[in-house]
């Protein structure tokens, strides 16, 4: 259900890599880019040009879509490394304090959600197609889709990323 | 944990109402627990029906049942007028409120409200209720690829679904609350 295993969080609990995102101040400045991304990548549902220019017979597109698709990859990843993977993994693999700080971080992420649900409910009032992947001449909802995917499995450790002192 | 408030905008009831067991303690004669007060102290001031497990477990089976209802509606082709959807929305608050009544509002309340017990409690759902959400989410948006959606339709559904999973999960798991 957590959609992790053992061997990652134990690994990410043990983790000495990474310093820079340790503090507080830099989980937060990289919280703040991640959500950028995020948007960005929700934006392209709303420009007719950009779904016409991927069907363009070019790599230059190719590339484009690759870097987006591994900006967010290594943000979510980044992200998860910041706060030792704790908001995925099962109680049986934390102690006391990091279930408590987990389950803690669990009820704001919710509460976020509410206004995550609104924003969305609003953006698909006014994408040009619901439909995912439609092979119509406008844009449709897809970057929509996988933005909200993204945010919905990043949210926790944002939350987490941009409360904590000490992780 | 961070020592700073963490300040959020949210609904959250502004008085307190739980009612904490008191001990008293007489120093020097050891410690005595007054079981008179303790007991007036822990009696319940929900009515008696609130505080039943089957009850609760009602009132929940009852709004899961209203989610399905207005789910598949939203998401099929069957049109229906405002009685129709006016009388849906005020079975699932009426249900919503009753469950959120049995259980004090525990999920919109702040800390300041709370003990460390109703804290925990309350956060432990807040994680299964997310969880939840997310799966949702992601069967909600695998059916957007078979079918053509109205998103003006969806509003009720989605929000009725985000305010009722927490106290859907209280009411259907957790026994000993009164």
């Amino acid at each position: 259900m957590e959609g992790t295993t053992k061997k990652d969080i134990e690994g990410l609990l043990k983790n000495q890599g990474f310093n820079w995102l340790r503090s507080q101040r830099n989980r937060r400045i990289f919280v703040l880019g991640y959500a950028l991304i995020l948007a960005l990548v929700a934006s392209g549902s709303y420009y007719k040009q950009f779904k016409e220019w991927f069907a363009v017979d070019s790599l230059i597109p190719l590339f484009v879509l690759i870097a987006i698709t591994l900006l967010t990859l290594a943000g979510f990843s980044l992200l998860r490394v910041s706060v030792r993977g704790i908001a995925e993994a099962p109680d049986e693999l934390l102690d006391e304090r990091q279930r408590s700080i987990r389950n803690s971080n669990y009820r704001y992420s919710y509460l976020l959600l509410g206004y995550v649900v609104i924003v969305f409910m609003i953006l698909l009032s006014i994408a040009p197609e619901t439909r995912p992947f439609s092979e119509g001449e406008q844009g449709d909802a897809s970057f929509v889709y996988i933005s909200l995917l993204m945010t919905m499995a990043s949210l926790p450790s944002m939350v987490m990323a941009w409360r904590e002192r000490d992780i | 944990m961070s020592k700073r408030k963490f300040i959020f905008f949210w609904f959250s009831p502004k008085t307190g109402r739980f009612v904490r067991p008191e001990v008293h303690v007489e120093i020097g004669e050891g410690m005595h627990l007054i079981e008179e007060n303790f007991a007036k102290s822990m009696n319940s001031t929900l009515p008696g029906w609130a505080t039943r497990f089957s009850a609760r477990r009602a009132l929940a089976t009852t709004l899961g049942f209203m989610l399905i209802a207005i789910w598949t509606l939203s998401l099929s082709s069957i049109q229906l007028g405002w009685p129709e959807y006016l009388a849906m929305s005020l079975i699932t608050f009426i249900t919503l409120a009753l469950l959120n009544f049995t259980f004090r509002s525990i999920f919109d309340s702040s800390d300041d409200h709370l003990d460390e017990r109703l804290i925990s409690l309350r956060n432990r759902y807040a994680f299964r209720s997310f969880q939840l959400v997310g799966l949702f989410v992601i069967l909600m948006l695998s059916a957007l690829n078979f079918a053509d959606l109205d998103p003006s339709r969806l509003w009720l559904p989605a929000l009725a679904t985000y305010a009722s999973i927490p106290y859907l999960l209280l009411g259907l798991q957790e026994k000993n609350f009164n």
